[in-house]
């Protein structure tokens, strides 16, 4: 319930301090890292807080045209969206099976998947290179596709089952009335039902492929491959003076998440909190 | 819906999920723990030498294994402590619902959409120690003699390390102990408020324990978290895990055993320990918390 009048007395002030605090204590150094990727270098070490005397965009340019970060945010690109595209089909139809229907096998199935929740991926980092090896998976796209899906798989189903459950059987009981098939009634009317779900899992799932690093590192060796955050460290090592250069680099790492983050920030919400408090 | 007609259709459906998780993950786990009793050094198809528990011992005789439990335990405890006190305190504060909370939510999520990578690098360069954001603050305002190489420093660098693993994830759990304190009925807080209590006493002795399931649930989050923390570390160490394995964790003397020192078998023995490590710690963190949680 929000208070009509905002009482002001010190309690308030004292608590809005405290998130103020907190906010500059997020929000600087990102707002720092902004303003410095316009600045030139000698702008940067003589005027660090400063504004930049004068703006330039000289550091993004070169990063596309020089540094041809372009080729690395594309990578990245496909492979998150693949990845969420394969990951929330093949989640989904798991789910909609471990939630809706009672077979033997069902607790087996779900808790054999529950045991990739607990493993670290870099347990497995090793054999997962030795499978690349073997069928030339080192440099691929597709391959480091299916791979960040096979991790998640357990997280989607986990959380995709709990909400699949919640559906009303009504729903599914009206539909086998009115003839339809298994199938149909998955595609018409139980995925319309979890598109919420969906939706903010699709995000998560988008961002944890963008920011994956250990994987990408391990598995794409040409600079042609790379994703945008192996290429990060590249440049890091690279350009290891070039402050302003890092920040551009920094800056264009996250503006794509930024970007879909401050449009769907409800969803993705939405999804963490209702799956941590019910789960 | 008769189920032996659907149960075609019921293993179609999981058969892609299940396929992919076994080969890709499962069947990697089981390897790893098999790779644990041979010596192998390299993917280029070398020997494979049988050594039983030479690995293991090798392991438990290396004194970096040993640093880097050490900055485990520390990162767990300090890690632990401050993002779920900071979370609880900010998710209090913003269920009060004052004028803004909005922004400040979206504010303090921000941080954990944004690739570790990046922002690592970000704190690399602020926490620099010529040209840094920090020193150079600190100089300016007089107080220069706190500055130091706040990476490199044996003394502060592997806390400087968790605090800004804190610094990502807080908001992460803020917004899920939001979520708990705003269920919490109204009718609490205003039986409270005519006993003529405090706002701390009303914190202490009503939001705290009726929370204390999801604190629970964030504290086994927060160590799964930690447990495989890799790629903070790596970037904010150049790769180096700190001058001398200073800031060596576990999973990155996995990294550094299995693909820059060649010791496959000693790799993956660590990975093993590792998961069981993990495995267990889940499972005591999960029953001992539970068990309070039931008892209030």
């Amino acid at each position: 319930m929000k208070s009509l009048r905002v009482r002001l007395n010190y309690t308030t002030i004292i608590k809005y301090f405290l998130l103020l605090v907190w906010t500059i204590i997020t929000l600087y150094p990102l707002i720092f890292t902004v303003v410095s990727s316009l600045k030139t270098q000698n702008d940067m070490f003589s005027n660090l807080f400063g504004l930049p005397k004068a703006i330039i965009f000289d550091n993004y340019i070169k990063l596309f045209t020089q540094i041809k970060m372009g080729r690395n945010i594309i990578n990245s690109l496909i492979v998150s969206t693949c990845t969420v595209a394969l990951q929330m089909t093949i989640s989904s139809a798991a789910a909609f099976v471990l939630a809706r229907f009672n077979f033997r096998i069902k607790t087996g199935v779900r808790v054999f998947f529950m045991f990739g929740l607990l493993v670290p991926i870099q347990s497995v980092m090793v054999p997962v290179a030795m499978i690349a090896k073997q069928v030339n998976g080192y440099n691929s796209l597709l391959f480091l596709t299916v791979i960040y899906t096979a991790f998640q798989l357990p997280y989607y189903i986990f959380i995709l089952t709990g909400f699949m459950k919640n559906i009303p059987k009504e729903i599914e009981e009206s539909a086998v009335i009115d003839g339809a098939s298994f199938h149909r009634v998955f595609i018409n009317f139980i995925v319309p039902l979890s598109i919420p779900s969906i939706a903010s899992l699709s995000i998560l799932s988008f961002f944890s492929a963008w920011n994956e690093l250990l994987l990408a590192l391990i598995l794409l060796k040409k600079d042609t491959t790379r994703t945008v955050s192996v290429a990060l460290l590249t440049f890091a090592g690279d350009m290891f003076a070039d402050y302003p250069g890092l920040c551009a680099a920094v800056v264009v790492t996250v503006i794509p998440t930024v970007i879909i983050y401050i449009l769907l920030q409800k969803n993705i919400v939405q999804g963490i909190a209702a799956g941590a408090v019910k789960g | 819906m008769k189920s032996k007609q659907n149960f075609k259709n019921i293993i179609l459906y999981l058969l892609p999920a299940l396929l992919l998780y076994s080969i890709f993950e499962l069947y990697p786990m089981i390897q790893a723990v098999f790779l644990s009793f041979y010596k192998w050094n390299g993917i280029g198809g070398a020997n494979l030498k049988f050594v039983g528990f030479n690995n293991f011992i090798s392991i438990f005789q290396d004194k970096v294994f040993w640093m880097s439990i050490k900055n485990l335990g520390i990162f767990l405890v300090l890690g632990i402590v401050s993002v779920i006190t900071i979370s609880f305190f900010l998710a209090y504060l913003l269920s009060l619902e004052l004028k803004g909370t909005k922004f400040f939510k979206v504010t303090f999520f921000l941080p954990v959409v944004l690739s570790v990578t990046a922002v690592s690098l970000m704190w690399k360069m602020i926490l620099d120690n010529n040209y840094g954001l920090l020193n150079t603050l600190l100089t300016n305002i007089g107080l220069g003699n706190l500055a130091r190489a706040w990476l490199t420093d044996p003394s502060v660098c592997f806390i400087v390390i968790v605090l800004i693993n804190s610094w990502i994830f807080i908001g992460y759990y803020t917004i899920i102990m939001l979520a708990q304190i705003i269920s919490i009925p109204k009718e609490i807080f205003e039986s409270l408020n005519m006993d003529g209590a405090g706002e701390f006493t009303t914190i202490f002795k009503a939001v705290l324990p009726l929370s204390w399931d999801v604190i629970g649930i964030c504290i086994v989050l927060v160590t799964a978290n930690i447990m495989k923390a890799f790629d903070l570390v790596y970037v904010l160490t150049s790769g180096s895990f700190g001058p001398s394995d200073i800031n060596q964790i576990p999973v990155g003397l996995i990294y550094y055993k299995s693909f820059i020192s060649d010791q496959f078998g000693q790799g993956s023995a660590l990975s093993t320990i590792v998961m069981i490590l993990g495995i267990s710690l889940s499972a005591v963190m999960y029953f001992k918390i539970f068990q309070k949680a039931d008892n209030n």
